[in-house]
């Protein structure tokens, strides 16, 4: 389709647009063939301790003397995937949402649209870090709070895009001609809103990746022996004076992640825009 | 006509548009003169190219566009040449131009009074006391009832007509010696399209402002204007006086235009001659005829060469690559 | 002749409400109209922008609800029907749409378009639809191959052909042409009317035409109702109203159209109707011409005028038209 050719043209017209994809494509391959890697993130080594990158240890060793390359790829590994399902968690509760609130309106749209400002009205740190408190600690629940509240800001940004798109005749036809909304919904809005949809989940990801990250780094985020870049930034707290490399490290990681999503989103949100006609190109 | 002043007079102009390194030529070797108390008409479909033509004489063109003429005068200066402040002193003060949905040319935010008094005072200088009596008065010549109320009101507060009545009170503050009108009662229902028609002409003949009006309506072509030029895909197909297009057409495509409109004859509705096909794309028309594909006398001809040059009359031409005269004479 | 649609004092009112939920007014979009469209036939509905047109059409065809009043098709009250049995209703009123880029959704291809009612209504296989869609592009002058293609790969008339192939679909008695050609370019609009003209007499459909181009609705339909402010003020045979109209509205409006025939242009000095259409919000008692009407008098302030026969089924809604005719006032 044409649409995708522009797209691509665009991707392949911008710098940061190529060492964003690549750098993402490079971070998904390590994490995915780690397994097979020659590295346990895990073994000890008592007479490398905190030594700086060498041949050996090309990200040098931690404060128990742990390969931190491992430790580094590990960590990519979870910090993706908490980034990765957290942000489909939110995805689909707020398209849910912003969908049957937009589309229905009256009663159901201003219940719902009231929880949302009600849950966006506290601040989130503050709500995470709670319900963290209170949740058993562990990757699930690290993903189900972050993906349960950050919803809400694509469930508006859908809402109001399906508000506009009910009042254009192509939905009001197909609910004159007796289709049912399901069927509306699935046919004609949700490819409608599918730009918005795929803009806000790159950057959901990198929301997720932060907000992980931050949480780790207060101590209530992954716990050990699992490890993510956010954890591994709060361990190199104590370490910073003789190993700044472990912190700088996992910082610059976690910053060109979420910059690389953020370029992406942000360059789809252009090109996406459907084309209502060939020639308001 | 030729013992007229030519208020503008351009010849040869050319537009293209470039996007991703490929030329679009959005107009291809107009000439068009305006003379000095003279309504003209440019008529054309959508994508015929008429409102490129006029907004390069606005110089409201988008970066991409290029402009190149060989004879571009405006009252006797070399318009093309002309930059900077002397340019924006001219199009501030000699020319204006009014479009087809005032809103987009008003801020919502703004009272109207405001709207107006800032445009006196870019223009005179004048105190503000004197720019609001001024304004009033523009607004009271361009049939706005209740002046003064109106304008402490805001642009949505007001209708279509009143709006693009506002529009042409800016435009006048500056007098300019030519209007560009670019389908200004396209938006409007019929009878608030009759009152702006009416309300430009009066201006045309009070206030000795000479209009350019860009429209596809030929029936407002027909009670308003003095010269026709009828437009497509980037050409001028031919020009003349109103009655010379409107009732002594001959080229293949103003004709077929005519066929296409509903009228009757003698109380009776006749039959509706659509011109077949669609309006071409420009990428798809680079030289030759732009209505070849359309054109039931098109020959081998057209296809790469533009337009041979009929004059009818001094005022009246047409371009076509046929002998008119025989086909015209077939055909009646 | 059987009436396929009979509207009896049909009101759709929209109520306004405050800021804090209360109800202020209603927008008195149709405002107590009765009419009938006979089997086969064409009623034209024209008015300006505003009037109440196109949700008198919508409301036909149960696109919107009901406030009051009946509607009758094929004999039988529509006005309240909800469910499957309004489904069913649908399938026999289809509507064609004025703009041609929001009324086909931009994801789809063409096939899937114009099989989305036949999916519906009828069902079919793949293969039946293919052929059936393929068909149906046939019919209004597309090549079946241009089903895989997506709607904007098309021109505005090519769109409004895949519209009417879409409304066809599902054989319908009646279809609402909400302004179908306004969108368009003056060489195509001629286009489709005609294709809108075979179709009638190839299905024996009946029309609902808005729009505000009395000269075009002149020419496809066979009685014309002009609508102001929710009412319709003049209804009668498409001669009669154009030749003879009787209301003072539908004069001014008659004279407000640009024409281009020699005698008929539009005299800018005489023709024109002054005032704005009023807002429908404002209750006002009387006719609700007469704060524009040349001729209005004490008691068309006051009472609220009928539709009345002058014995041909030529319909007006005027206390003056007697005078009128008796040559007591003057036309402008």
């Amino acid at each position: 389709m044409n649409r995708w050719k522009r797209i691509k043209k665009a991707f392949l017209n911008d710098k940061g647009a190529i060492v964003s994809i690549s750098f993402l494509i490079l971070l998904a391959v390590i994490s995915l063939i780690a397994p097979i890697l020659p590295l346990n993130p895990n073994k000890t080594d008592i007479l490398h301790l905190l030594e700086a990158p060498s041949v050996n240890h090309w990200f040098g060793t931690d404060e128990v003397g742990r390969d931190y390359l491992a430790r580094i790829i590990y960590g990519g590994r979870i910090s993706l995937v908490v980034g990765i399902l957290a942000m489909v968690m939110s995805t689909v509760i707020g398209v849910s949402v912003g969908m049957v609130s937009g589309f229905f309106g009256g009663i159901v749209d201003s219940v719902l649209m009231r929880i949302v400002d009600v849950i966006q009205s506290i601040p989130w740190l503050i709500l995470v870090t709670v319900v963290g408190i209170f949740m058993k600690k562990g990757l699930l629940s690290i993903i189900v709070v972050i993906g349960f509240f950050s919803w809400m800001e694509i469930a508006r940004l859908v809402r109001a895009e399906v508000k506009s798109l009910k009042e254009r005749d192509y939905i009001q036809y197909a609910s004159f001609a007796g289709i049912g909304a399901l069927k509306v919904i699935c046919r004609h809005l949700i490819p409608a809103v599918m730009p918005t949809i795929i803009v806000a989940a790159s950057s959901g990801i990198a929301n997720a990746i932060m907000t992980e990250s931050a949480l780790s780094f207060l101590g209530i985020g992954i716990q050990e022996p699992l490890s993510s870049w956010g954890k591994l930034l709060q361990t190199a707290q104590s370490n910073l004076q003789n190993a700044v490399y472990m912190a700088i490290i996992p910082g610059f990681l976690i910053v060109l992640t979420i910059f690389a999503f953020n370029k992406i989103g942000n360059l789809l949100r252009i090109y996406l825009e459907p084309r209502v006609s060939e020639d308001l190109a | 006509m030729s013992g007229l002043t030519k208020i503008l007079d351009i010849e040869n102009l050319n537009v293209s548009f470039y996007s991703d390194s490929v030329k679009t030529k959005v107009v291809k070797d107009i000439s068009l003169e305006v003379y000095d108390g003279e309504i003209l008409a440019i008529v054309g479909e959508s994508g015929s190219g008429k409102s490129v033509a006029m907004k390069s004489v606005m110089d409201l063109l988008p970066v991409y566009a290029k402009v190149s003429a060989d004879r571009f005068l405006f009252e006797g200066k070399k318009f093309l040449e002309i930059k900077g402040k002397e340019k924006r002193q001219i199009l501030g003060n000699d020319i204006a131009m009014i479009f087809q949905d005032p809103m987009t040319a008003l801020n919502p935010v703004k009272k109207i009074g405001d709207h107006l008094i800032e445009n006196i005072r870019r223009h005179n200088k004048m105190s503000k006391k004197q720019a609001e009596s001024l304004a009033i008065e523009m607004l009271e010549r361009v049939g706005i009832p209740s002046p003064e109320k109106r304008m402490k009101q805001y642009p949505h507060e007001f209708s279509g007509g009143m709006r693009q009545r506002v529009l042409i009170a800016m435009a006048l503050c500056s007098r300019p010696r030519l209007l560009i009108a670019d389908e200004p009662t396209t938006a409007l229902d019929v009878t608030i399209q009759a009152q702006i028609l009416k309300l430009l002409k009066n201006l045309h003949e009070t206030e000795k402002m000479n209009i350019v009006l860009i429209t596809h309506d030929l029936g407002v072509v027909a009670s308003i204007a003095d010269r026709i030029a009828v437009m497509y895909g980037g050409r001028i197909m031919e020009t003349g006086t109103k009655d010379e297009i409107l009732y002594n057409a001959q080229h293949p495509y103003t004709k077929a235009l005519l066929k296409a409109i509903p009228g009757t004859e003698n109380g009776k509705k006749c039959k509706l001659e659509p011109i077949p096909g669609s309006v071409p794309q420009m990428k798809d028309m680079e030289s030759g005829c732009p209505f070849y594909s359309r054109c039931e006398h098109a020959g081998e001809a057209c296809l790469c060469e533009f337009g041979a040059t009929h004059d009818y009359s001094d005022t009246h031409k047409s371009y076509c690559m046929n002998d008119l005269k025989q086909l015209n004479e077939r055909g009646a | 002749m059987e009436h396929l649609i009979e509207v009896e004092g049909l009101y759709k009112h929209f109520p306004v409400k405050t800021f804090w939920g209360r109800k202020k007014g209603a927008v008195k979009a149709v405002d107590g109209v009765s009419f009938y469209i006979d089997k086969g036939k064409t009623v034209g509905l024209v008015g300006e922008s505003g009037c109440g047109k196109s949700t008198l059409g919508k409301t036909i065809i149960r696109m919107n609800d009901v406030t009051a009043g009946r509607i009758l098709f094929n004999g039988e009250d529509i006005s309240k029907v909800k469910g499957r049995k309004l489904k069913e209703i649908h399938s026999k009123m289809q509507i064609i749409f004025q703009d041609p880029y929001s009324s086909l959704d931009p994801h789809m291809t063409v096939k899937d378009i114009i099989a989305e009612p036949l999916r519906v209504y009828r069902k079919l296989s793949e293969a039946e639809i293919v052929k059936e869609v393929s068909d149906l592009l046939e019919q209004v002058g597309l090549r079946a191959d241009d089903m895989k293609k997506y709607a904007y790969e098309f021109s505005g008339g090519q769109r409004q052909r895949i519209g009417i192939a879409r409304a066809i679909s599902v054989k319908p008695e009646f279809i609402l042409c909400d302004e179908p050609i306004s969108a368009l370019d003056v060489s195509i609009q001629a286009q489709v009317v005609n294709l809108l003209k075979e179709l009638q007499e190839k299905y024996k459909l009946t029309y609902l035409f808005v729009a505000h181009d009395l000269t075009m609705v002149h020419h496809i339909a066979d009685v014309i109702a002009v609508m102001y402010l929710g009412k319709i003020v003049e209804i009668g045979s498409s001669d009669d109203v154009y030749f003879n109209p009787k209301h003072p509205y539908t004069q001014a409006l008659m004279k407000a159209v640009p024409k281009i025939e020699k005698d008929k242009v539009l005299d800018l000095n005489r023709d024109i109707l002054e005032g704005d259409l009023p807002s429908p919000l404002d209750t006002q008692k009387g006719c609700s011409f007469c704060g524009r009407c040349p001729y209005a008098e004490e008691i068309c302030k006051v009472n609220v005028p009928e539709l009345k026969d002058d014995g041909t089924g030529h319909r007006t809604a005027c206390f003056m038209h007697k005078k009128m005719q008796k040559n007591e006032i003057k036309f402008a």
